[in-house]
């Protein structure tokens, strides 16, 4: 009798432990995904994230003084693991060598508009609920836009 | 016949089954949850007419950097230093599928610091932006106001 009485209390405990396991995981997954710091130090082309750029006499071009003649775009993906405490591909991002090689390919002379999009993905969401909580690595989407071009 | 044994086995019975039938329903709602509400960040800057500079080079067909943004300033600009994907974000964390545009950060940026002055550039140090799954519980809520306030005869149907 003592035995079952003890049994029931341990599955009482369980009823009621469960919403605080439920709230847990969902709280443990609120750091899952990845980040990226994205840079263009080294570019020889002029990149704006507006859709302005400067002449070389130093005036401010608009749409209407500058012609698309191309798409810039670069995709990438970030890779980390424990809540993104470890960072498993690089952080730092330079999109310089790809700015230079793809306005060179248009025979373009600036980007402009440009964006960084991020894009996060239902693996990160499993990995923390049901997979691991957030320890395996998580990963995420990065899509870098913008329009190349010359001036009229 | 109803025994005081039997009303000792079926209490705890009741609670364990009807804990694994929450149990069931949280998984199968988070479930639903996660695959329906997708994060989504876009940070930009193309409400603005001012140079929003990634790169040092800051003229076209300059082939040195000569920008005020990291020369410490010259030919009358002047240097600012925005983090924009940063601000952005903070501005907005869980609009998670709206377009963090970063135009207005930069206006008032400028404004505050230069009055305007239309030589100036601003300068993005590094562009920087992360996702979390967090978010994604956030995008869920955002969307279901979103939702209500569009629909406000559905709201006042639920209250009743």
């Amino acid at each position: 009798m003592r035995t079952t009485a003890h049994g029931s209390t341990h599955r009482r405990a369980l009823a009621i432990c469960w919403p605080i396991v439920v709230a847990a995981t969902v709280g443990s997954f609120g750091c899952a995904g990845a980040r990226a710091r994205v840079v263009a130090t080294s570019a020889v082309f002029p990149v704006s994230m507006s859709p302005a750029v400067r002449d070389t006499d130093g005036h401010i071009l608009m749409e209407k003084n500058l012609v698309k003649v191309g798409d810039f775009t670069l995709r990438f993906t970030s890779v980390s693991m424990l809540w993104q405490l470890i960072p498993l591909s690089r952080m730092k991002h330079d999109i310089s060598l790809e700015v230079d090689k793809q306005v060179k390919a248009v025979n373009g002379e600036a980007v402009v508009n440009l964006s960084l999009h991020v894009r996060n993905n239902g693996w990160n969401t499993w990995n923390a609920l049901i997979v691991g909580w957030g320890v395996f690595p998580g990963y995420a989407k990065f899509e870098v836009t913008g329009d190349i071009v010359r001036r009229r | 016949m109803r025994t005081e044994s039997d009303a000792h086995f079926q209490k705890p019975m009741r609670v364990a089954i009807a804990g694994r039938q929450g149990m069931a329903v949280s998984v199968i709602a988070l479930i639903v949850l996660s695959t329906a509400c997708v994060s989504q960040v876009e940070v930009k800057a193309a409400n603005t007419g001012i140079p929003v500079l990634l790169s040092r080079i800051d003229r076209i067909n300059s082939p040195n950097p000569q920008a005020g943004c990291f020369s410490g300033g010259s030919k009358g600009q002047k240097a600012i230093d925005v983090k924009v994907a940063h601000t952005s974000i903070i501005a907005a964390p869980y609009a998670s599928t709206e377009a963090q545009d970063a135009s207005a950060v930069v206006d008032a940026t400028i404004l505050a610091t230069t009055l305007g002055n239309p030589e100036t550039n601003v300068c993005v140090d590094s562009l920087t932006a992360s996702t979390r799954a967090v978010y994604w519980v956030f995008g869920v809520l955002d969307r279901t106001m979103g939702w209500l306030k569009a629909h406000p005869e559905t709201a006042q149907k639920g209250d009743k």
